[in-house]
């Protein structure tokens, strides 16, 4: 698994492209990223890299980073 | 711990009635956009709804799918000892509309009847209530009518609005001995009940004009994928549920993605998780009805026995589980219509 297809999610579920992907991207500063982006974000990432995350870690998946982060717990190191 | 076991009880049909007028999402094109409107169905699933016409109320919605049920299993006005109206949409402040519908369907003084003011929860609350009234020997039959006309209380300014369809369902209740028990687990936290608020209407604040539904849905979808699976878990726990041998998970039709990972994390194939909010949206109390008797419709060639297990959850915060086997020769039907009760009060 590679970082190209975690930022295809996001690119994906948020419209956004790979440059507009760093720091900034989270939770408040990005439009669609409400409760309903939420859950598409989370249902791609969990499709993507065959996993599934444990409930606290869905509700930290706040931003891009903290996404990196999260899936280090799974082993998939980005 | 609100656990419990009913017995005796068999679940003997579900009729499920809807306006008659579909409304397609892609309608709202006009209003939000297409790109908006095309975000919210990939995300939430629905394509459509149905929408009551004017005039028509939820409880008409019940009165017909009761008339239905009844003819069908040709039980007698007579024999119906309970009558339970699910709904936050009654008729009047008062009475009650349970007590309006006992009248409208000719059933007899001796049946007694009332109301529960609960939302996407009410149909595991109302087996859960009528069932355990039902306990009493002397009480063979009973009626759960659970429905609701959400699309009504969403401000049509708003997205959410797209999401609400209506719908009522009558589910046919009996005594019968050697019927598998039916399990539940009720549960409350109303320290959120400002997540899903209407404030209008109350009387807590009577100069507040305003009866549209408020949605926090940040707090909704954390509360779903927290709260409500660690209770189904918990409950699949308690009455040793396996996940293979469940053949319908019913859950509340809130969002198609958070049924799916609701189901996941409940290790329950999502082929056994019927969808309806897609033609449908989210009908609350109604939708764990539409969702089982829209499944067993579906179906040429029953199974002898089906084991559902039901989920609803919502505004109060509110949620349970039940668990139930239903025959497969369990009465099913899905009707539309235009019908209107006309109380002689609209001019």
């Amino acid at each position: 698994m590679t970082i190209k297809e975690y930022n295809k999610v996001f690119m994906n579920v948020f419209s956004l492209t790979e440059e507009q992907l760093n720091g900034d991207v989270e939770m408040g500063n990005i439009q669609d990223w409400d409760s309903i982006g939420h859950v598409k974000l989370i249902t791609l990432i969990e499709d993507t890299f065959d996993i599934m995350l444990e409930t606290e870690d869905i509700l930290n998946f706040t931003s891009y980073e903290k996404g990196k982060e999260i899936l280090r717990k799974y082993e998939i190191n980005l | 711990m609100a656990y419990g076991t009913l017995q005796n009880i068999s679940v003997k049909g579900i009729t499920c009635a809807l306006p008659d007028n579909k409304v397609d999402t892609i309608s709202y094109y006009d209003v939000f956009g297409q790109e908006t409107v095309n975000r919210v169905i990939k995300s939430t699933g629905v394509e459509s709804t149905y929408r009551v016409l004017p005039k028509q109320t939820v409880s008409d919605l019940c009165y017909v799918a009761a008339e239905k049920l009844m003819q069908k299993l040709n039980w007698e006005k007579e024999s119906i000892d309970v009558l339970v109206f699910v709904s936050h949409a009654p008729d009047y402040r008062r009475p009650a509309t349970a007590c309006v519908l006992q009248g409208r369907l000719g059933l007899t003084k001796e049946c007694m009847a009332f109301d529960i003011g609960l939302g996407c929860s009410g149909f595991v609350y109302g087996i859960s209530v009528i069932g355990s009234i039902m306990q009493n020997p002397g009480i063979k039959r009973g009626l759960l009518l659970a429905g609701d006309m959400s699309s009504v209380a969403t401000d049509p300014k708003t997205t959410n609005n797209m999401l609400f369809g209506d719908c009522g369902s009558a589910i046919a209740l009996e005594r019968s001995e050697n019927e598998e028990p039916i399990n539940f687990l009720l549960k409350t936290d109303g320290t959120r009940f400002e997540s899903i608020l209407t404030v209008g209407g109350g009387f807590r604040h009577p100069e507040n004009q305003n009866s549209y539904v408020y949605m926090d849905g940040n707090n909704i979808f954390s509360f779903s994928i927290t709260d409500v699976v660690r209770t189904i878990m918990e409950f699949m726990d308690k009455y040793n549920v396996e996940p293979e041998k469940v053949d319908i998970l019913a859950l509340h039709q809130s969002n198609i993605l958070i049924m799916k990972t609701i189901a996941k994390r409940c290790k329950i194939p999502p082929e056994n998780l019927p969808i309806v909010i897609d033609k449908c949206g989210n009908t609350v109390s109604s939708s764990i009805p539409l969702a089982i008797a829209t499944a067993l419709t579906g179906i040429n060639n029953r199974k002898d026995q089906y084991k559902i297990l039901a989920s609803g959850y919502g505004l109060g915060l509110s949620w349970g589980v039940v668990e139930m086997m239903v025959d497969g020769n369990i009465l099913t039907e899905l009707v539309y219509t235009d019908y209107y009760y006309d109380d002689g009060h609209y001019e």
